[in-house]
């Protein structure tokens, strides 16, 4: 087993609340790690850091993808200036750089996808345009040619289609594809979301209360697909995750957050027995 | 002689700065609960203007000579008429845009600015109106030597006692009542706030009311200082206001006195000491730089934007 | 049924007590007149407006119950008008006189405005305030390149694009990371600066008294009835008779090209993966990031090619008036154009188009209102944002067939 991504000593404060506290853990490669915890011990917060979207007040995160140097995910976020700046010019400019092109889509880039607590999708936008947007890393370099229409456009416009509907059919989608999203039943707008960010083709993929909402048969068949991407796919998965059943039956690895901190963590079974967990559950 | 110069345009300056502070407190208390920039606000306050001007007749029109009296019956009068318009605003044109796009009450804000000011040049015409001058008469401050230091009107000395006086009583307001607390409840979290019982949309509607009567008093006493005004005041007025608001940091009631004081000195030296051409250039210069290099502002917090 | 006397009349009483000050009331130096009928009036209209909308809202929320969703995908514009209309606006100058040919052009330089905006709020979703600024930029960068460098109109038209889009830049690049509404006051305050400088700035701009334009040639051919920039009238060489029209028709004829241009642009960018990128960004941010698309390079392309719009506009504006001044570039004309692309339902070409044609035609056609034309668009575009916010016609999406 390899790590693919190491939490060190992860702490976020907002004004005087310790959202996170001091979390250690790690994400093994290809496996289907759970992140739970009681409402506000920080899981989304956790994620939140690790996608970029909050600055860690103190910490390291680190990416490893295969086969591609790793990634000091903090440093892509750009540091901010300090007084010492001017004395190391070099150090500034590469400050400068990361703060005027860094933030969390650098993150998306290096490979790591999300979905969202609250749904996010491009609400009045067809189902397969919000697919598209998610590949627009690999579209965009058709300017020209798109305003002509040339062939390689359409070309690479007809492939990104296609990976689109390949996505769409996964997750039993492909008659909403021309549907406007927002209209949409709430359990397959969460479908799209994940269709959506694995277009992106991403290595590791968080998923944020991916069954919240969901009636017991599609949180099943959600199960299934989520075991589908980890073995057929490959893809190694983290989720924060409210049904404890689910969460059991799925997982490789439990990380357990209460109060910001990480108060066990290991194979499902152990996780359940432990004193702590029981604790913060139910008292 | 310099000093006397320096001390003059401090004078402006605050007594300028104490304007923009008051007017300030409607953007800064609105953008606090709603989020949202009340584009109108500048022209509330010129509607005021004309309000105090308009009373001011009437008062005269039924032989009031008193002039404490009156000065005391129109501000009062204008705070209430003026209260009432931002009261209107929010009902008909604020309120059914909630939970619509970002985009929609910003727009709807700029509609509402161009619909008063053209209202208000349909009813009264487009050339300038004033009001005779009340309060004639000004203190002399001297140095030591008999030289004259600078020279305050009875006015201006209405204006900052009146401007740090009802900044004070919102203070005690906003702090040791019930409906500030309610209000500040709802600026942390509207939907929380609702939960525990707060009617949120009278709190909302009763901060429109408070901005509009803060406005209100700018209006008046800008009104009795300068004795002129006309429809396009609240444009460039309601502008360099909302610097103040995010010079001081938004969302922040002292930040809006501190914001409006620092920018009415600033631009008060700017165009006494540099150049009067460009004192509005030098406003928006500063509003441009403010929110790029520190958008909190002096009093405000950096906030994160919850994902 | 007494609720509906009783709320119109609260408002009416309402309404009668915020208007009697201000219309009412009307200050004659330091008297007053009193005029009893507009506020009465005003009380009037709000007690029927307001029962008027009673009764539809009960109406509809009857009907809703029993109405389906809604999914409409027909193209909302339909091929065979996408060659008539083009046919119909390139026939239509040579049968207008001269003063509707001025009318035509200025409609046509607020349609090139209204799709500029268009793009940075109807697709991009940020509000511009000051997009009055790019024409602004455009109009003075043409008028004063021609008095100091000579420029000539040719030139002008892809330098004044490029010149704008480098304003656009600059202000956009550390404004745009910005999170919310302060781009709008930012622009607002950048437009209100760059007019006061051309104001102020008299050795180089001529302050309020502006800069004289002259109007160019086309391939050293003029339009005047004696040469006088060392040419051939055009009349002459056609060997027909003058006509102070021509001048209006060649404007006319670039223009339209140049509208018909950018109206491809636009609607091929809107299929294209950028134009996605700008709605998405519209709908969502947050989303848009997570997907690795860096917001801000997204929102300066739209802003840059907003600008770049308004500041062709502008130097057509600037030759089609043979003179500018800073008057032209206030913060009316900058509500102006968000007007157009308000009514013309954010985001919709067709719409935008509409509304510049009538925003422009239809005070000409009924005089007696222009006094109330802003009065009137600003109503409209409150009245747009609270009954229909996507438009008067919602854009339809494309759809993706045989998948
Ligand atoms: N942007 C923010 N600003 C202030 N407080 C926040 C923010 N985001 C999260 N928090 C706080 O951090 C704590 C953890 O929240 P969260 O990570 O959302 O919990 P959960 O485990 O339920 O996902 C909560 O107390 C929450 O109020
Ligand atoms: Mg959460």
């Amino acid at each position: 087993m390899t790590t693919l991504l190491q939490v060190n000593h992860l702490n976020m404060r907002f004004g005087g609340v310790v959202a996170l506290n001091d979390c250690n853990f790690q994400v093994e490669k290809n496996s289907i790690t759970a992140l739970i915890g009681p409402n506000g011990a920080g899981k989304t917060t956790a994620f939140n850091c690790i996608t970029g979207f909050y600055r860690a007040n103190q910490g390291q995160l680190h990416f490893f993808p295969p086969n591609r140097p790793s990634v000091n995910l903090i440093q892509l976020l750009g540091q901010p200036f300090t007084w010492t700046d001017p004395i190391h010019p070099r150090r500034t400019l590469k400050k400068l750089g990361y703060k005027l092109f860094g933030g969390p889509h650098r993150i998306a880039r290096a490979g790591i996808a999300r979905t969202f607590q609250n749904v996010r999708l491009f609400k009045e936008m067809t189902v397969l345009e919000n697919l598209l947007v998610a590949q627009h890393r690999q579209l965009v370099g058709h300017f020209l040619s798109g305003i002509l229409n040339a062939k390689n456009f359409r070309k690479a416009e007809n492939n990104a289609l296609d990976h689109a509907m390949k996505w769409l059919a996964f997750f039993q989608l492909t008659t909403e594809a021309n549907r406007l999203a927002g209209q949409l039943p709430y359990g397959h707008q969460r479908r799209v979301e994940i269709a959506r960010a694995l277009c992106t083709d991403p290595i590791l993929l968080c998923l944020d209360e991916p069954a919240a909402g969901l009636n017991p048969q599609e949180t099943k068949a959600l199960s299934q697909l989520i075991r589908r991407l980890q073995k057929e796919l490959h893809l190694t998965i983290l989720l924060i995750e409210h049904d404890i059943g689910l969460v059991m039956e799925l997982s490789d690895h439990v990380i357990v957050l209460d109060y910001g901190e990480v108060i066990a963590q290991g194979p499902p079974a152990a996780v359940q027995q432990n004193q702590k967990v029981l604790e913060a559950y139910l008292g | 002689m310099e000093l006397a110069i320096l001390a003059q345009q401090t004078l402006n300056g605050l007594i300028l700065g104490a304007t923009y502070g008051l007017i300030a407190i409607g953007y800064t208390m609105v953008y606090g609960i709603i989020g949202m920039i009340n584009f109108a606000h500048g022209e509330i306050y010129m509607v005021s203007a004309y309000v105090t001007a308009i009373f001011l007749a009437v008062l005269h029109y039924f032989g009031l000579a008193n002039v404490p009296l009156m000065l005391l019956a129109v501000l009062l009068a204008t705070m209430f008429v003026t209260a009432l318009y931002g009261w209107f605003l929010e009902r008909i044109a604020y309120r059914p845009l909630r939970g619509s796009t970002r985009l929609a009450p910003l727009i709807t804000a700029i509609g509402l600015s161009l619909i008063l000011q053209n209202y208000v040049r349909l009813s009264q015409g487009a050339r300038s109106q004033g009001i005779p001058s009340l309060l004639q008469g000004s203190f002399a401050i001297t140095l030591g030597n008999d030289e004259r230091l600078v020279q305050i009107t009875y006015v201006q000395t209405l204006i900052i006692i009146v401007a740090f006086l009802s900044m004070a009583i919102l203070t005690v307001i906003m702090h040791h009542t019930s409906l500030g607390r309610a209000c500040r409840a709802t600026e942390q979290d509207r939907i929380m706030a609702s939960l525990l019982g707060i009617d949120t949309d009278r709190i909302i509607a009763t901060v429109f009311v408070i901005g509009a009567a803060m406005a209100a008093i700018a209006g008046v006493l800008v009104t009795l200082n300068y004795g002129s005004f006309d429809f396009h005041i609240g444009f460039v007025t309601g502008i360099k206001a909302f610097t103040a608001a995010v010079l001081g940091g938004i969302g922040s009631l002292p930040g809006a006195m501190l914001g409006g004081l620092v920018l009415g000195l600033s631009e008060s030296f700017f165009s006494g000491f540099v150049n009067a051409d460009y004192k509005d250039v030098f406003a928006f210069s500063l509003l441009v730089l403010v929110l790029i290099f520190r958008p909190s502002g002096f009093l405000g917090h950096p906030q994160v934007v919850k994902v | 049924m007494k609720t509906f006397i009783l709320q119109p009349l609260t408002t009416a009483t309402l309404v009668l007590i915020l208007t009697t000050p201000i219309s009412g009331l009307v200050l004659n130096g330091y008297d007053f007149n009193l005029k009893w009928q507009p506020p009465l009036l005003l009380a009037l209209t709000a007690f029927f407006l307001h029962l008027g909308l009673m009764i539809l809202n009960r109406r509809t929320t009857q009907k809703k119950s029993a109405s389906s969703q809604k999914t409409s995908h027909h193209p909302a514009w339909p091929r065979l008008a996408t060659i008539l209309l083009p046919l119909l606006g390139l026939i239509l100058p040579f049968l207008l006189g001269k003063y509707w040919l001025t009318i035509a052009i200025l409609a046509l330089i607020y349609i090139l405005l209204g799709l500029g905006l268009n793009i940075v709020v109807g697709l991009a979703g940020m509000l511009d305030l000051g997009f009055v600024a790019f024409y602004a930029v455009g109009a003075y960068g043409f008028a004063l390149g021609q008095e100091y460098l000579g420029l000539s109109f040719w030139a002008a038209i892809p330098l004044g694009a490029v010149l704008a889009a480098t304003f656009g830049v600059i202000l956009g690049f550390p404004v745009l990371r910005m999170h919310g509404d302060y781009l709008a006051i930012v622009t607002l305050g950048f437009g209100e600066i760059i007019r006061l400088v051309l104001n102020n700035w008299i050795t180089f701009t001529g302050g309020p008294n502006g800069v004289r334009v002259d109007f160019p040639t086309l391939f050293g051919l003029e339009f005047s009835r004696h040469a006088k920039q060392g040419g051939t009238p055009l009349h002459e060489f056609l060997g027909i008779d003058y006509s102070s029209n021509h001048r209006y028709l060649f404007l006319y004829l670039t223009l339209f090209l140049v509208v018909l241009a950018t109206i491809f642009l636009i609607t091929r960018l809107k299929r294209m993966p950028l134009g996605r990128a700008w709605e998405a960004l519209r709908e969502d941010e947050t989303a848009c990031r997570s997907l690795g698309i860096n917001h801000v390079t997204v929102k300066l392309s739209a802003f840059a090619l907003g600008a770049m719009t308004g500041g062709i506009g502008g130097v057509f504006f600037a030759v089609s008036q043979g003179f500018v001044n800073p008057t032209s570039f206030t913060f009316h004309e900058s509500a102006l154009i968000l007007a157009i692309v308000v009514l013309g339902g954010l985001g919709s070409i067709p719409g935008v188009i509409s509304a510049a044609i009538i925003v422009t035609v239809l005070p000409e056609l009924l005089r007696d209102f222009s006094d109330y034309r802003i009065l009137i668009f600003g109503l409209a575009m409150v009245g747009m944002m609270i009954w229909r916010p996507q438009g008067l016609v919602r854009t339809t999406r494309p759809v993706f067939q045989g998948l």
